[in-house]
């Protein structure tokens, strides 16, 4: 036990050599796993699509009327999350089918939701540069689902019936800038709709029950008046269960539906960057190949990665022979007095290795974490406006991750130290450097 | 207690033994005292005792059994502790942790610091020093912790190699009273090697090393 003892104390008493050579240890691993995902980045850079990206209005059409789950729709949760595309419309196109409901009294009713005009209902158009839950201020959705449950059923009040009334699923869940987090929507509530300038008050007539597995919670209204918007904002984003609601209209026919979409678990997908990059190298793939322009995608992640982890490898190497010789030949008459004292050899080299393992984990453990910080922080972002990579490329996944090429170099680190260490300490001779015999 | 028999030392190329068939009992509760001129083979006499080095020729006893059947750590632990004209202390060490290491390396059983603490303030060295780097203290007080130290390791033999050679006749006096009181309170034997022959005075044996040979 004093053996361990001894050794946090002596690095504490060796603390200026430490200190230097931690120093010189945290720069060049932290700089090399930088590098190599600076590396990992530009192996896979695709330059011609971030130029497109920044100068064109991207239009994505897709019959995507099956659902309004725009958040399940990858590709443009990509370009949402994406932080150098500044400009994107969206748009696709939705039907409107009839759909039946029972009422109270258990008849089937058929109810017409819209006219079969095709619509754009999702449409964005605005810049992505004050992050995403700016760019959902900006979010347009025309039109409705048409994956309203083909089944609902009537279980308490009415049917709206004027253009102020609304019917909720008894489930709604809502966040919004005026109504957060309503769980139990109940008859007599109030929806209240602000947009711009555009203020509307919804009266709950009516509670629905869904027979059919919808994946979301809409909220039914009817309107007698056209193009009208409403728009609700995500502002309460935080929070892990409902997040945001997004819904807008803007109508031409008699009556018509709006539904809310609540998005659960917003900021978790919103975190996954790297999913949507990915997404956005798929959109760029496809770009390619409609475009028929040769991008250069050179994924030749090993050469040069290798080269720089065999230059950090030597430095790392040449580094800590020099250290452990310095550490240790300052240690030489220390190691000459304990042996004159009586302790063993051995002894010896194990409190030498469990202050090198000491020492080298400590840096490791410093180094992957301010260069994880770093890299999190300050450089993926930064890379990300710079660059697009593919699925497989990822931190810890790549052919290089920062975590192996830390946990290498500092394996070489702590191995040479103990060789070195041992090699000193074996050769120590007390009597020369402790007698002086005359 | 430490027997030598036809005792034989030749530094390595040289024609002439520095120690040459040395034989002599040195016996627990005496302090002896090992004068010569220099390089006379004093300093090397007790590298040998302490199994810094071995003899070319001869054996050398403890109790009656070869130092060199002994295993050496436990021998340099438990048998004999050295103090050196240059203290020899870990200097990145405190004072206290010295002691402590000599306690750990002796493999003491109980309570360390405050052994080595009791240590330390029978050698007259002031509390607040305890923890202090050795460097921090002065020549005498270094001396001091040495002894200490040698105290510590609870061996029999203490062998010290001109402990006053460095020190004022303050510090002189000290360092030779906790030696004479080894002697007296814990029957140790104090072998120590000095060209002052005030020291040797202070000694029950006084042994010349005279053309590789001992005449007491």
């Amino acid at each position: 036990m004093y053996i361990i003892k001894n050794a946090f104390k002596n690095i504490g008493r060796y603390k200026l050599t430490y200190f230097l050579f931690s120093g010189f240890y945290l720069i060049l691993i932290s700089a090399s796993v930088l590098f190599i995902n600076i590396h990992i980045f530009t192996q896979n850079a695709i330059p011609e699509i971030q130029n497109y990206f920044n100068s064109t209005v991207i239009v994505e059409q897709a019959n995507f009327q099956a659902t309004l789950d725009i958040f399940s729709y990858d590709d443009f949760m990509y370009i949402l999350n994406t932080p150098y595309v500044n400009d994107i419309h969206f748009n696709s196109f939705a039907f409107s089918p009839s759909t039946l409901y029972i009422d109270r009294e258990g008849n089937a009713q058929w109810y017409k939701l819209f006219d079969e005009t095709e619509v754009f209902w999702l449409s964005y158009n605005g810049t992505k540069k004050n992050g995403v839950q700016n760019l959902l201020r900006h979010l347009i959705i025309t039109g409705f689902n048409a994956t309203f449950p083909q089944d609902f059923s009537m279980v308490e009040g009415r049917m709206f019936e004027n253009d102020n009334e609304a019917v909720v699923f008894r489930n709604t869940r809502i966040a919004c800038n005026d109504f957060i987090y309503i769980f139990s929507l109940e008859i007599g509530d109030t929806l209240v709709f602000k947009y711009g300038d555009f203020y509307k008050e919804y009266y709950i007539v009516g509670l629905l029950d869904e027979t059919t597995g919808a994946p979301y919670v809409p909220i039914l209204f009817t309107t007698f008046n056209s193009a009208e918007i409403f728009n609700v904002f995500p502002q309460h984003l935080q929070g892990s269960v409902i997040n945001t609601i997004t819904g807008l209209r803007i109508f031409t026919g008699y009556d018509a539906t709006i539904f809310l979409r609540a998005a659960d678990d917003f900021l978790a997908l919103h975190n996954k960057v790297q999913w949507h990059s990915n997404g956005l190298y798929r959109i760029a793939m496809r770009y390619r190949d409609t475009q028929g322009s040769q991008l250069n995608i050179t994924i030749s992640i090993a050469q040069i990665s290798w080269l720089v982890t065999l230059v950090a490898i030597s430095f790392i190497i040449s580094l800590t022979i020099i250290a452990s010789m310095i550490i240790i030949s300052n240690r030489k008459y220390d190691i000459a007095v304990l042996r004159s004292m009586g302790m063993g050899k051995l002894q010896l080299i194990t409190g030498q290795i469990i202050e090198n393992l000491l020492f080298v984990w400590g840096i490791f453990i410093i180094s992957f974490a301010l260069s994880t910080v770093a890299f999190i922080f300050m450089l993926y972002p930064w890379l990300l406006q710079q660059y697009i990579i593919p699925l497989e490329i990822s931190i810890l996944s790549s052919a290089l991750p920062s975590l192996f090429v830390n946990f290498l170099l500092t394996s070489i680190v702590a191995i040479l130290s103990i060789v070195i260490t041992s090699i000193f300490i074996l050769s120590v001779q007390p009597l020369k450097l402790l007698c002086n015999r005359d | 207690m430490l027997r030598l028999e036809n005792v034989c030392y030749r530094y390595h190329k040289k024609k002439m033994d520095v120690l040459h068939d040395i034989n002599y009992n040195f016996n627990k509760g005496l302090v002896y005292a090992i004068m010569g001129h220099s390089g006379s083979g004093k300093t090397t006499l007790l590298s040998l005792l302490a199994r810094l080095d071995n003899p070319t020729k001869g054996n050398i006893f403890y109790n009656d059994c070869d130092i060199k059947k002994i295993n050496l750590n436990v021998y340099r632990a438990r048998y004999v502790s050295i103090i050196f004209q240059s203290y020899n202390l870990l200097y990145k060490y405190s004072a206290l942790d010295n002691v402590l290491m000599a306690l750990n390396v002796s493999r003491f059983c109980g309570d360390k610091i405050n052994h080595a603490s009791s240590i330390l303030d029978t050698i007259n060295l002031a509390k607040e020093k305890h923890t202090r780097t050795v460097t921090n203290l002065s020549g005498g007080e270094q001396q001091r912790v040495a002894t200490a130290r040698a105290i510590a390791s609870n061996a029999d033999i203490i062998l010290a190699d001109e402990p006053t050679g460095n020190l004022d006749s303050i510090n002189t006096r000290q360092v030779m009273d906790m030696l004479l009181g080894l002697k007296e309170k814990h029957q140790k034997c104090v072998i120590i090697v000095t060209h002052d022959e005030r020291i040797a005075d202070q000694a029950d044996v006084i042994i010349n090393i005279d053309d590789g040979k001992l005449n007491t």
